[in-house]
């Protein structure tokens, strides 16, 4: 008889990540269990393998054990400040560093450098946000992307993530040369095949101009028949004299594309210093996956805030091997936890309601600085 | 039928330069029906005339992307790719998906290993397989064992028809058999894509159902070196199949991968690949160490390449065909 050789090839993270079609299948309770693990072993990567991460981790008085005993709320966050002003890089590396920066609207761009594994890991939440989002892989489908493509993204992490959707399905990509081709998409729409589904994906402002401009020139453009979908992605960021309220652009859009209902509206958020895409399903509601532990934050002490308390929110990314994944964002939001959604997912959701200002910012940032010094 | 010598082939003069020097140049080959089986021959910078090439076959409906991964790791070692999509298959080539045959899908593949001889320059071919279509190329050695120097696959299929009850959660096979199905170009189902029933009875009538048969046909291609890696959790592939099988073949290694399920995700292609990358050193390219793992950048660099490319893939045709 053959010999057969065994070979350990996948862990328990990346079994959820990758091997899971739906990884809200897994149920709640265990889902708890899992991200404990996960942030257990995230933590001690980061402490083990970055040295800034590791005396700020010291300087808070959170060992590996503390982590183990009292689970991801224990371990400390970087304010998101910090990735703007160091390189922050966890090793060993796997491959060559890919740089990442933000758009800088909040003043100066931070910058998040990934590895091989962390980029593939990234990849691989998006894959698994298809479901939520009603997309299948096999299915036809065609991404009309309202942003540049891979190559005139370069370091700019949000344009980066909307020109890798083309590595799921076929993407084509409207803003040109720093410009948006509302026009050149609005006559490729009218043009589109029959049977694949099409799919626009961009940020709010440039959705709500291709919206306006399909309105005025042609009255619509009937997307519902192939189960069209329209993905925001992002905030409205320099755009926030043009923000108009979610409803209003649900609405809006559900008009103007004939699209078979509001759940074919979703939102995807995610940030440089993430590495796992949150998203909303049908109910509208962002589901957060189960290796990501997301909390709301006082502004004040850092405290872990009650179910549905508005604080600053904070997130544990198990994803993250490059740079330490425990951020505490800019962004005011709530989160409810273990949710049963009309949708058929038991999560915990994330609702975010807005980005501090620059004003607010630098007041939480001065608090910050006396409780967290990296 | 055309004989094999008779295959008619067009390679893209315009080579598309990629990721690390990569070139891609799409062809189109007209099968031994006149079908046209389109594909992509991919070199990696400075390769030689008799480089050693490497037909990566995806699994039975999927296309070639799904071998993407496959061929950035087999290009970084300095092999040169055949990819394809088989016909009456899913993807670019001739042919509704619902008149699939695995007969048919391995008379595409000693096609293209065919063609593909003729690209190596005297150099040697193996073949790089997966699931269902691992299946196939087994037959391909065992009716040529000069076809192929190795066959390395993932996931391969050798007892088709547990494996095909596995996934319908039925055994359509001995529907047919049992006489309960008559009409063979009736439709039914396979993973979820519409089929006919023809591709169930020609699986009986063919002699690809049983695990016998697959074991025989290994014991068959004797001077191919065959290494085959299998998900530990395979729902649809047992274990005991697997290595039931592979222990007929006289040159034969099984891998199990811990945790692994049917279908290879960046976690489990790493180790995979990996693994099935130095043994087509070894084999193809004695003396040469494993370069590094190809970067995410090369895979973003290869799929934008593929994208450029499709239309034009789609718009070639072989003399014969223009």
């Amino acid at each position: 008889m053959l010999d057969v050789e065994f070979i350990a090839a996948i862990d328990e993270l990346e079994d959820l990540l990758y091997q899971q079609e739906e990884p809200f299948s897994v149920p709640y309770e265990r889902a708890v269990r899992l991200r404990h693990e996960f942030a257990v072993q995230a933590f001690e990567w980061q402490v083990n393998g970055n040295h800034d991460y590791r005396r700020f981790a010291e300087a808070a008085g959170v060992s590996v054990e503390r982590v183990r005993q009292e689970g991801p709320d224990a371990i400390p966050l970087l304010p998101s400040s910090v990735f703007k002003r160091r390189d922050l890089v966890t090793g060993p590396l796997d491959g060559q560093l890919r740089r990442c920066t933000s758009s800088g609207t909040q003043g100066g761009r931070s910058v998040v450098n990934r590895d091989r594994r962390t980029l593939e890991r990234f990849l691989g939440s998006v894959s698994s946000t298809l479901e939520i989002l009603d997309l299948d892989a096999d299915r036809p489908t065609r991404f009309y992307v309202l942003g540049p493509d891979t190559v005139e993204a370069a370091d700019l992490w949000f344009s980066y993530v909307l020109s890798i959707v083309d590595l799921i399905h076929p993407a084509e990509f409207y803003v040109r040369d720093g410009r948006f081709r509302a026009d050149e998409l609005i006559e490729r729409l009218l043009e589109r095949e029959e049977g694949v589904q099409p799919v626009l994906i961009g940020p709010p402002v440039l959705v709500l101009e291709l919206a306006a401009r399909v309105k005025e020139q042609h009255g619509g453009i009937d997307l519902g028949p192939d189960r069209g979908l329209v993905i925001t992605a992002g905030g409205w960021k320099r755009s926030t004299g043009k923000a108009v309220p979610r409803e209003e652009l649900i609405e809006l859009l559900v008009g103007v594309f004939e699209l078979d209902g509001r759940s074919r509206i979703r939102d995807c958020f995610n940030m440089v210093e993430l590495n796992t895409v949150v998203s909303s399903c049908a109910e509208h509601r962002m589901h957060v996956p189960p290796w990501l532990r997301v909390t709301a934050r006082d502004p004040g002490d850092l405290r872990v805030l009650g179910e549905g308390e508005s604080g600053m929110l904070g997130y544990v990314d198990p994803l993250a091997t490059s740079y330490p994944g425990f951020v505490l964002s800019d962004d005011l939001g709530t989160v409810s936890y273990g949710v049963d959604c009309a949708c058929g997912r038991r999560s915990d959701i994330l609702r975010i309601e807005r980005r501090l200002s620059r004003v607010e910012s630098r007041g939480c940032a001065l608090k910050l600085d006396q409780v967290a010094r990296p | 039928m055309k004989s094999v010598s008779m295959l008619s082939a067009y390679l893209d003069p315009d080579r598309m330069p990629g990721p690390g020097g990569v070139m891609t140049q799409p062809f189109v080959l007209s099968n031994r029906y006149g079908a046209l089986i389109r594909g992509l021959l991919q070199r990696p910078a400075g390769a030689d005339a008799d480089c050693p090439v490497i037909v990566a076959a995806a699994g039975l409906g999927v296309t070639m992307r799904r071998t993407m991964l496959f061929a950035t790791f087999l290009l970084a070692n300095g092999f040169t790719v055949v990819r394809y999509d088989p016909t009456h298959a899913a993807g670019l080539s001739d042919g509704d998906f619902r008149d699939v045959t695995l007969t048919r899908v391995q008379d595409d593949l000693v096609d293209v290993l065919s063609w593909a001889k003729t690209q190596a320059g005297g150099g040697q071919v193996a073949t790089l397989a997966a699931s269902l279509t691992g299946r196939a190329a087994i037959r391909a050695a065992a009716q040529d064992p000069g076809l192929m120097t190795m066959m390395g696959s993932v996931a391969c299929v050798t007892n088709v028809r547990a494996t095909v009850t596995a996934v319908n959660s039925a055994d359509r096979i001995g529907q047919w058999l049992s006489g309960q199905v008559t009409d063979r170009l009736a439709t039914t189902e396979l993973f979820d894509d519409e089929i006919r029933w023809n591709a169930y009875a020609t699986l009986a009538e063919d002699g690809w159902d049983t695990l016998a048969s697959t074991e025989r046909e290994l014991r068959c291609a004797a001077g191919v070196r065959f290494v085959n890696l299998h998900g530990e959790n395979d729902p649809w592939v047992r274990t005991e199949d697997v290595r039931a099988a592979f222990a007929q073949a006289a040159d034969a290694r099984l891998i199990v991968l811990g945790s692994a399920v049917h279908e290879l995700n960046f976690a489990t292609a790493r180790v995979a690949l990996g693994i099935l990358t130095h043994e087509f050193i070894s084999r193809m390219r004695p003396g040469c160490e494993p370069g590094p793992e190809p970067e995410f950048g090369h895979f973003v660099g290869l799929n934008k390449v593929e994208r450029k490319l499709q239309g034009r893939l789609l718009s070639l045709a072989t003399p014969s065909n223009r």
